[in-house]
């Protein structure tokens, strides 16, 4: 992806493959912190600019380190708008933006693992998003969470098990 | 869950990929692409790169400096002084264009600050300085001889009719005080003269 002088900066082609490999497991992270899409789609391009532009050498920022932008963003984000983020909740709840791509087949099996992914704990989730999506290592959901890669590899582990009983009818 | 009835799961989960980003999403994030900013960065790397060699103008990783490593020399460098002078010059008008950010509040902060020195200059410049201006040239001077005297220069009477027709008498007298303070040791002798006039307004009967 970035290959050449290690000092040189992002090219387009590298730019748009990272986008295109990263950005949809990033937006479904930001869609999991905030109540808002057009919030977490704020968040997804403030975190991927923000990440690029702090790579002093020009290599491709990591990936822990851009979701560890995107929820420090939220928390942020839900501290000053707390009242708002509150009355959104109903409302984009019902209309939210589907979190996985689907065709027609898997519309409504992709929707039931869509309610079960948001009757997660947070904590949970945001693990399972990070390491079934978005491709981490524990290591590096520790480093984006902020917590022990063995704290994040137990709560993958609780989990997964609380999703597979929330999903036994969708996987069955 | 054992580890394979987990990966038989995580494999069924990932069949559900992340929806594809919007496309107005995916426009914002074409443009938003990362400027070449790290000028700080890169400005520093030029310096060094350029000191290292005049051949290239082109940023180049330093290599190590071994045995056979090309050491900076005094011709080089000199050679290299006007390349480096001009890429310092591009980094900083770069610096200055890009870091808009920085310069929105630090120009005015440096405006402010230039405006402060001034004020302060002026106001408190010495020979403007009312306060410091000593009304008596003092310069340490320690008086060892001070005289306060008074001397009467004249008196005399004058007789004046009140409206009602009534004379009174006025008594005038003329003083000059004086008052002298002298420093030997500096040869300094200040001498001060204040002339006054003393009327008191006599009854005849009284006098």
């Amino acid at each position: 992806m970035n290959s050449g002088s290690k000092y040189e900066l992002p090219t387009d082609p590298d730019w748009e493959q990272w986008l295109a490999q990263h950005a949809p497991a990033l937006l479904l992270f930001a869609r999991q912190q905030t109540f808002c899409e057009a919030d977490a789609q704020d968040l997804v391009q403030e975190a991927v600019v923000e990440s690029w532009r702090r790579q002093t050498q020009g290599a491709t920022p990591s990936l822990g380190w851009v979701y560890a932008t995107i929820r420090h963003r939220a928390i942020d984000l839900a501290r000053r708008e707390d009242r708002r983020a509150q009355r959104e909740t109903a409302a984009h709840l019902e209309s939210a933006p589907c979190w996985f791509d689907s065709g027609v087949d898997e519309r409504e099996r992709n929707l039931l693992l869509q309610k079960a992914m948001s009757l997660l704990p947070e904590i949970h989730r945001d693990v399972v998003t990070l390491k079934v999506w978005g491709g981490l290592t524990f290591r590096e959901i520790a480093e984006a969470l902020e917590i022990p890669a063995n704290t994040a590899a137990s709560r993958y582990r609780y989990g997964l098990m609380e999703l597979r009983k929330l999903t036994k009818e969708v996987f069955a | 869950m054992n580890e394979q009835e987990q990966d038989r799961y995580e494999a069924e989960l990932r069949r559900a990929p992340p929806a594809r980003l919007p496309e107005p999403l995916m426009a914002r994030l074409r443009a938003a692409k990362p400027a070449p900013e790290q000028a700080r960065t890169i400005f520093v790397r030029n310096l060094f790169c350029v000191a290292q060699t005049s051949k290239s103008a082109v940023p180049r990783v330093s290599r190590p400096a071994g045995r056979h490593g090309a050491a900076p020399t005094w011709k080089s460098a000199i050679t290299a002084a006007p390349i480096a002078f001009g890429a310092a010059l591009r980094s900083i008008c770069s610096l200055a264009l890009t870091r808009w950010h920085l310069w929105r509040w630090l120009a005015p902060a440096v405006v402010v600050g230039v405006a402060g020195w001034l004020v302060a200059q002026v106001n408190f410049k010495p020979g403007n300085s009312a306060e410091k201006k000593p009304s008596v040239p003092v310069f340490g001077m320690k008086a060892d001889d001070v005289h306060v005297d008074e001397e009467l220069v004249s008196s005399y009477d004058v007789v004046a009719k009140l409206p009602g027709g009534e004379p009174v008498r006025f008594r005038c007298r003329q003083w000059r005080d004086q008052w002298s303070v002298t420093d030997t040791n500096r040869g300094v002798e200040i001498v001060q003269n204040n002339p006054r006039v003393e009327v008191v307004p006599v009854r005849f009967e009284t006098y």
